[in-house]
């Protein structure tokens, strides 16, 4: 196995890892916040492999979570989570490759509230149009929640490019 | 890092988010006061009631379990629930049309109908 092969594998692992781990402390937090809502802090680790690893790692990681929640929270929880996370992953992706102007800020507010907004609309296929009357508080609440996970991403982004063994000079966020 | 934190395109989508979502909670908002309390159950109508002339309680049955509603003063409330987290029982009573209880556990939504906007309330 070629050395690159094992430095992006080991990336991604330690990226599903975290994530896992941020969903698992989101859960400390979610009593504190409106029904329904979550504070998203695992979208970070989604972000991280969109803007370094690509979109199939991305996606991968999103797998992740989705297991865990569904390890966790149940059925329909894991459906919603891969709802919402593979469609902001793929956002997260297109605009880290392709939108020069935008900042981190921007590409996370962006990518949090498509996950809200896909999200709500894969519940009303279960729980049928009535859920939609939330829609402007949950879009409000992805604002901060994306603000959060810019800062958390620009603090693990220095970790993930400086203290991982690198073979090659990254490329830039 | 070549990307910046924070651009003006960042500020200018901030601010076109937020003009979206104020448009949405203007559009949204419960305004006038419902006629009707519909309950679903999943996505088929379980039962439908006049908030004029309302039955004081009622039990929706589920096979996950039941909740039991309480009409009072022309309102509906959750008043106990089979569901772990209770967030039903929070949401308190409501009245205006749009506004709704939403028990996800047990799959129940109960929403205020009436009047002739419900296409915009959905």
């Amino acid at each position: 196995m070629k050395k690159t092969r094992v430095y992006f594998l080991c990336r991604l692992a330690l990226l599903c890892a975290l994530a896992i781990a941020l969903s698992a402390l989101e859960g400390v937090f979610t009593p504190l916040l409106p029904p329904f809502t979550k504070a998203g802090f695992s979208n970070v680790a989604v972000m991280l492999a969109a803007a370094f690893l690509g979109l199939p790692s991305a996606l991968t990681v999103v797998l992740f979570k989705a297991a865990f929640a569904l390890l966790t929270r149940g059925a329909v929880a894991a459906f919603l989570s891969l709802a919402g996370g593979a469609s902001s992953a793929l956002l997260l992706w297109l605009l880290f490759r392709y939108v020069r102007p935008l900042g981190v800020f921007g590409i996370s507010i962006l990518g949090a509230i498509t996950h809200s907004a896909v999200q709500l609309l894969a519940s009303t296929l279960l729980y049928g149009r009535a859920v939609l009357a939330y829609a402007p508080v949950m879009l409000l609440l992805s604002l901060p929640s994306g603000v959060i996970t810019a800062a958390l991403l620009s603090a693990g982004e220095h970790l993930f490019l400086h203290y991982l063994p690198q073979k090659r000079k990254d490329q830039d966020l | 890092m070549k990307r910046r934190w924070i651009t003006r395109t960042d500020a200018l989508v901030l601010v076109c988010l937020l003009a979206v979502i104020l448009v949405l909670f203007l559009v949204l908002r419960p305004k006038t006061a419902g006629d009707s309390v519909s309950v679903y159950v999943g996505n088929t109508l379980h039962a439908e009631f006049s908030l004029s002339n309302a039955p004081d309680s009622y039990t929706v049955t589920t096979e996950k379990g039941s909740l039991v509603l309480c009409f009072e003063d022309g309102a509906v409330s959750a008043k106990s629930a089979d569901c772990p987290d209770g967030v039903c029982v929070r949401t308190g009573s409501i009245s205006k049309r749009g506004e709704s209880i939403v028990c996800v556990p047990l799959g129940i939504c109960v929403t205020v109908e009436g009047g002739t906007l419900d296409g915009v309330t959905g």
